[in-house]
């Protein structure tokens, strides 16, 4: 979950290198300044030592060299301040704190410098060696605006350097710098002059800094007697909590009860109030320093067409849509584009591996087992996950790189709150349309659990590409649209039903929205194909081999015979529940493994039993059992990559709940399928 | 000192009091630029008592809608 909570020092297994010769620069700044373009100029010909999923969520660590130098660089998520609000800005602080990066570069958006600066102020009461990146000067200019770095330079003491880090302009220049700060305090030289507050905070500060400084060699993660005065005023719950522990920390901690009541007395609020007014205060009046206006702002078509998706007016018209014109392009595109590759596989690869098959082992059960994994196996990967996962992949990266999520999750807060969760988990449900997996992880931004555990109940229901296949490939295909579409429709009713209920019954509420709003961007073809590629590759590599082994497996019960005496069990349920074939149950079991599975399992065993051809399906179940069948497989218990990343994220008992009731949900809802078409 | 929801769109207003019991989320808003004595601008709202978009500086926020019940404002003085 958290790659440095059990070894707080760094650990070469997590890639975060502990204190060595190899310097370690980390990126910090707020969300959408430019990090991560930074990150992949910096470290676009280095070597991957790390990758952990979701990049906005986790730390991504990267070796790269720097002239003669090796250096490791560290992407951490966005954040704002350094309090721990959120999942992935405890991730940031853990870094930052606990293994102590040699250099921090504060990536800032320059036309924002204010709000930015604020945490650069914190970065430096925590003595952290700081290098500003000022970004976005591109965008400056188009602003009308201009800046004076060297007013930074001399108020904080800190390195300055102006950047359009998506361009790659100055980025050399931050590496310069980064080197040379690091050996600056290697050499006990260069420290930073934390700004000051004004009079009273500056005493209170004063005060509790006194009761620390005889212990500051002790003090949690390196701090500075200041720093951890600031913190222990602010009651941040790790510093307060390490401090209890001490007689020399409880007395600070009483100092800092008195010296937080004076201030409140003083200021009207309560003291971390007071101190997060100074230090806005004070960004407040170095940005102005910095910043001037010396020309017009340049209206672009971005702010333009930003107002036209945030607008209700025009908004929601826009999101229908968008959403209709996503479903097409994979309904309609992707079947296609599968129907060409599965035309392809049959007439070059599947004659040239049953060829092989039969030469070396003749036509017996283990020839025919093999071609089960190796052909029908092997195309169904090519024809499920190109079409449909790949293209599905593709359009998700082009929306997420626009920024446009950022509308939606605007638009659609009221309606997210009846189901106890708020704009932002739009997100991630969107998100889970691709796959179940990254948007578990992605509601690691969500504030609390309880958020993230709805959010993740919800998005483990929403059909992922895989079962998107299955409702395009069976239920489109032989049963018809309005059915397909009727799956959908099923499905999101409890989904927002689901989330009603999951919301009554968790104890407390959930917080309410707070999410900046960023201007539409053209997507980059770059960015939006690595997301796409580096997505698709997971898919082709983890769910490929599982399809393989999967076919391999129900092959070889098949051609023994043994599926026949592994289906009765499950007779009463789904012949007697469902209406659908035992075997059909089976395939539904081994779906586990992958949803689409389900599919590919079952054409295959049409196919054994019926013989060759799209006709197949159609001969093997009627148009109500594949309708009920998909039904089923969609509803039913997450795949087991979604479990175990469940199990991860939220804790066993949770994942176990879900799969419990998704599977029981899948039962009465398949049931009551069958029961209705029964009648009609 | 009224709730930041009840504020027509396009008026400029000082924050007078985070009303907010959880203490994350206050400091959450802190963070960003909502504390005592700040300047917002109601840029827009969502229907339905949707969330409320606002303006802070060079920064623009989405702000659910019981957020804003939280946020006591005063009109800015002129």
């Amino acid at each position: 979950m958290n790659p440095l909570a059990c070894h707080p020092r760094g650990c070469s297994a997590c890639g975060l290198a502990a204190v060595g010769p190899v310097p370690r620069v980390a990126l910090v700044g707020n969300p959408n300044v430019g990090k991560s373009s930074l990150f992949h100029r910096l470290t676009g010909v280095g070597v991957h030592v790390a990758n952990y999923p979701g990049t906005t969520v986790a730390i991504q660590v990267c070796e790269t060299r720097y002239k003669d130098l090796r250096i490791q660089v560290w992407d951490l998520p966005g954040c704002y301040s350094l309090e721990p609000l959120a999942e992935d800005q405890m991730v940031a602080r853990r870094a930052l704190l606990d293994a102590r990066p040699d250099v921090v570069v504060a990536v800032l958006d320059a036309t924002n410098l204010g709000r930015n600066l604020y945490l650069v102020l914190q970065l430096l009461e925590l003595g952290l060696p700081v290098v500003v990146a000022l970004n976005f000067m591109d965008e400056v200019g188009r602003r009308g605006l201009a800046t004076r770095p060297h007013e930074l330079v001399e108020r904080l003491g800190v390195p300055v350097v102006p950047t359009v880090a998506r361009l790659g302009i100055g980025v050399d220049e931050v590496m310069e710098q980064a080197v040379r700060l690091h050996r600056q305090v290697a050499e006990g030289g260069r420290r930073a002059s934390p700004a000051a507050y004004t009079r009273h905070v500056e005493q209170a500060i004063a005060q509790v800094a006194e009761a620390l400084a005889p212990h500051a060699e002790t003090l949690p993660a390196g701090l500075p007697a200041r720093g951890g005065a600031i913190l222990a005023l602010e009651g941040d719950a790790e510093v307060t909590g390490r401090l209890r522990g001490e007689d020399w920390g409880r007395r600070a901690l009483r100092a800092a009860a008195r010296a937080g009541a004076a201030l409140e007395r003083d200021h009207g609020v309560p003291a971390p109030q007071a101190l997060a007014r100074e230090r806005h205060g004070l960004a407040g009046s170095l940005a102005a320093a910095v910043i001037y206006r010396n020309g017009q702002p340049v209206t672009r078509w971005a702010e333009r067409a930003w107002q036209f998706t945030a607008d209700p007016a025009t908004g929601f018209p826009l999101l229908v849509a968008a959403l209709a014109a996503m479903f097409g392009v994979l309904f309609f595109g992707g079947d296609r584009l599968a129907a060409l590759l599965d035309a392809a596989w049959r007439a070059a690869a599947s004659p040239a591996i049953t060829g092989l098959l039969h030469g070396a082992l003749g036509t017996g059960a283990l020839a025919r087992t093999l071609a089960w994994g190796f052909d029908a196996g092997l195309n169904a990967v090519l024809s499920v996950g190109i079409p449909y996962v790949f293209v599905f992949y593709l359009l998700l990266a082009l929306v997420e790189d626009s920024g446009y999520l950022n509308s939606v999750a605007f638009l659609t807060d009221v309606f997210m709150h009846k189901v106890g969760l708020h704009g932002r988990a739009a997100i991630p449900l969107v998100a889970s349309g691709g796959c179940n997996v990254p948007a578990v992880l992605g509601t690691r931004a969500l504030g609390t659990r309880r958020e993230r555990l709805i959010a993740s109940t919800l998005a483990c229901m929403v059909p992922c590409s895989a079962r998107t296949a299955v409702i395009a490939g069976a239920v489109a295909l032989f049963v018809g649209w309005g059915a397909a579409i009727g799956i959908y429709a099923v499905t999101a009713v409890l989904v927002l039903l689901a989330g009603w209920a999951v919301n009554r019954m968790l104890p407390g509420a959930s917080p309410g929205l707070v999410m900046e709003m960023f201007p539409l961007r053209w997507p980059s073809a770059r960015t939006v194909l690595q997301q796409t590629w580096t997505r698709f590759r997971e898919f082709l590599f983890v769910a490929g081999p599982i399809v393989l082994i999967g076919s391999l497996a129900l092959g070889a019960l098949y051609e023994t015979g043994a599926v026949w005496a592994l289906a009765a069990p499950l007779r009463p349920v789904v012949e007697g529940w469902l209406g659908l074939p035992a075997v059909a149950g089976l395939t539904l079991v081994f779906a586990v493994l992958r949803k689409e599975l389900a599919l590919q399992l079952l054409v295959a065993l049409a196919a054994m039993q019926y013989g060759a051809g799209a006709a197949s399906l159609a001969s093997f179940m009627t148009r109500e059992q594949i309708f009920v069948y998909a039904l089923v497989n969609t509803l039913y218990m997450p795949c087991v990559a979604t479990l175990a990343v469940l199990g991860r994220e939220l804790g066993w008992r949770a994942a176990t709940a879900i799969a419990a009731f998704t599977t029981l949900l899948a039962l009465a809802v398949g049931g009551a399928a069958h029961a209705v078409l029964r009648l009609l | 000192m009224v709730p930041l929801s009840h504020i027509p769109n396009g008026h400029p207003v000082v924050v007078r009091t985070l009303a907010i019991g959880e203490p994350r989320q206050s400091r959450n808003l802190e963070a960003l630029g909502i504390y005592p004595g700040a300047v917002l601008v109601v840029e827009r709202a969502a229907p339905f008592g949707g969330a409320v978009m606002v303006r802070v500086g060079e920064a623009r926020y989405a702000l659910g809608r019981q957020v804003c019940d939280q946020i006591l404002v005063e009109p800015e003085a002129a």
